[in-house]
């Protein structure tokens, strides 16, 4: 008996250094970058690597004087990820709202689009879109990018909305339609604060999708629109050489919001699976 | 009359984003197939030339090369990230103290963008001075100079890619482990189940459909890639790491095929459709109840 018992706390150590194993393969890179970020480019360059060097801001300092592209870029991201977000959330939302409150057959066919449209590979429209906008003259627009990433973002935002509505039980809307509500209003009025932490979760995952979107913005923007996952991929190649210092400091400026923002959001993430929302 | 009225009223509410979808995305690619069956190049008249774009590419050496490529790449991909997936979700599962902990710092580079992800592995894998090269030698190995040849050019694209989407199955399996009640494990251990057989025959049927989903659509993402290959490599060198998406965008935007790009882009939807095609219409079925 204790042979057995101390043969399973052995199996359980064994297992907790496996896990360790697997989040030291998962956050290490990342916290390389941020310390890489407070080293200066002498101690980045020397060989064999160093973990610790001394600490400076000077390469935030550069990027902040320096580097007027890529703080424009970051602001650039921030209005297209609230632009894309606010839109999203006010178009999925009263689509939400029907799919969950109503059955009517009617409702299939626009259901049966949403899901297919998911599948829709989007590079393939990027060819079709180009010469188009490029008419319009909306290259190059914050308004193109939001639109272009709200549609790619309804129809997740929709069905995880469906299923975080289905979990709120309807009777709480029935009385309030009693007392006179219409369905609408009382489901804004009742449902919708009751939703409020679901709905948190969801403006985040849409808008961590957003914010490190590459492709679109890659293809439809050249300067005035360019977002900061476009700029990142050419900071690299400066002047002198690769300066990786400046590189290391806007990856932190970029992935740090995202980070927290995932860390906050960590339960409704199991949630969200276990009742097949983001599938 | 009235029920018209009423689904008329319902369908406002939907309509919003079906406007989207179609003028966003249904639209383009309506007017892709178009482009698909003809000679499109910015600047230049457009004929029609029916199905010449289809039969050039299938009878095209690099279409084939790039289809192989994307297989050897999503294989790879999928393997280790089902096994990455599924050796976290269990270990999670026992639930070690300060488990949020450990699965926050888990699932940090799902919330990395690819450029990012790029990047930093670019940095540890560079072959003079890269801190994977490092360790290597210490080890008495020799150092690996990744994009030398065919077939190890394509480990580090694989590595960005797992590295950043394994999270996403780890959740999957996590949540679909979640719902097992815990009686089951201990019916399976009373009855005298090894950890082994408990997995393979108990565990495992249970949670299959949930991880099939998942499954299903990570191969959907692999197949349509394009960012974090084409910041890593841009599909070289050469054209040792060219998937179907660099193709397609290589294609219409570096030789202005826009026709032959466009029916690249149609076999891409097409290879999507197939594979996502059962799980369309499971979900369609679960939809509406």
């Amino acid at each position: 008996m204790y042979k057995y018992r101390l043969l399973k706390k052995l199996n359980r150590t064994l297992c907790f250094v496996l896990l360790l194993f697997f989040v030291f393969f998962a956050i290490f890179p990342v916290f390389l970058v941020f310390i890489n970020s407070f080293k200066s480019s002498l101690d980045l360059n020397t060989y064999p690597p160093r973990i610790l060097a001394d600490f400076t801001l000077d390469n935030y300092k550069h990027l902040a004087e320096d580097n007027p592209r890529f703080m424009a870029s970051l602001k650039n991201s921030v209005i297209i990820t609230g632009g894309a977000l606010i839109l999203t959330l006010l178009i999925a939302f009263p689509a939400a709202f029907v799919f969950s409150r109503h059955k009517s057959r009617y409702l299939k066919f626009p259901a049966l689009f949403l899901m297919i449209v998911r599948m829709f590979p989007p590079i393939v429209i990027t060819i079709p879109l180009y010469p188009i906008l490029r008419s319009l003259g909306m290259i190059d627009k914050h308004f193109t990018l939001i639109i272009i990433n709200t549609a790619f973002s309804i129809s997740l935002a929709v069905f995880m909305m469906k299923a975080f509505i289905d979990d709120i039980p309807v009777e709480l809307e029935e009385a309030a339609m009693l007392e006179g509500c219409t369905k609408w209003k009382s489901f804004v009025k009742i449902t919708l604060p009751l939703a409020g932490a679901g709905i948190t979760a969801i403006a985040i995952f849409v808008a961590i999708g957003v914010w490190n979107e590459y492709t679109f913005a890659y293809i439809f923007s050249m300067r005035r629109a360019i977002t900061a996952p476009v700029v990142i991929t050419t900071i690299e190649s400066d002047v002198m050489g690769i300066n990786y210092g400046a590189l290391f400091a806007s990856c932190v400026l970029h992935l740090l919001p995202m980070l927290i923002l995932i860390i906050v959001i960590h339960k409704y993430l199991v949630k969200g699976m276990a009742t097949g929302a983001i599938k | 009359m009235k029920t018209n009225r009423k689904t008329l009223r319902l369908l406002t509410y939907v309509f919003p984003a079906l406007a989207v979808l179609v003028f966003v995305i249904l639209i383009p690619s309506v007017v892709a197939l178009f482009y698909g069956f003809t000679d499109y190049s910015p600047g230049r008249e457009v004929s029609f030339i029916g199905l010449d774009n289809y039969i050039s590419l299938l009878t095209n050496s690099r279409f084939w090369m790039a289809v192989l490529n994307n297989v050897y790449y999503l294989v790879g991909c999928l393997v280790a990230e089902l096994f990455l997936g599924f050796s976290c979700a269990l270990l999670l599962n026992k639930r070690f103290r300060f488990q949020p902990l450990w699965f926050c710092l888990l699932l940090a580079p799902y919330a990395v963008s690819p450029v990012v992800a790029v990047q930093i592995w670019k940095y540890l894998l560079d072959p003079t001075y890269g801190w994977i090269n490092y360790g290597l030698t210490k080890l008495g190995f020799e150092p690996v100079i990744w994009f030398s040849t065919k077939l190890t050019s394509m480990i580090p694209v694989c590595l960005v890619s797992v590295w950043k989407e394994f999270p996403f199955l780890m959740i999957t399996i996590y949540a679909a482990l979640t719902t097992v009640p815990t009686e089951v494990e201990e019916a399976a251990k009373i009855d005298g189940a090894r950890s082994f057989n408990y997995f393979f025959r108990v565990l495992l049927p249970i949670i299959s459909p949930a991880v099939l989903v998942g499954l299903v659509f990570r191969i959907i993402f692999l197949i349509r890639s394009f960012e974090i290959v084409w910041v890593f490599t841009g599909g070289g060198p050469g054209t040792s790491t060219e998937i179907l998406a660099i193709n397609m965008y290589k294609e219409s935007f570096l030789y202005y095929n826009f026709g032959r790009g466009s029916a690249l882009g149609w076999i891409l939807l097409g290879i999507t459709f197939a594979a996502s095609y059962k799980l369309i219409k499971n979900a369609n079925k679960s939809l509406l109840q």
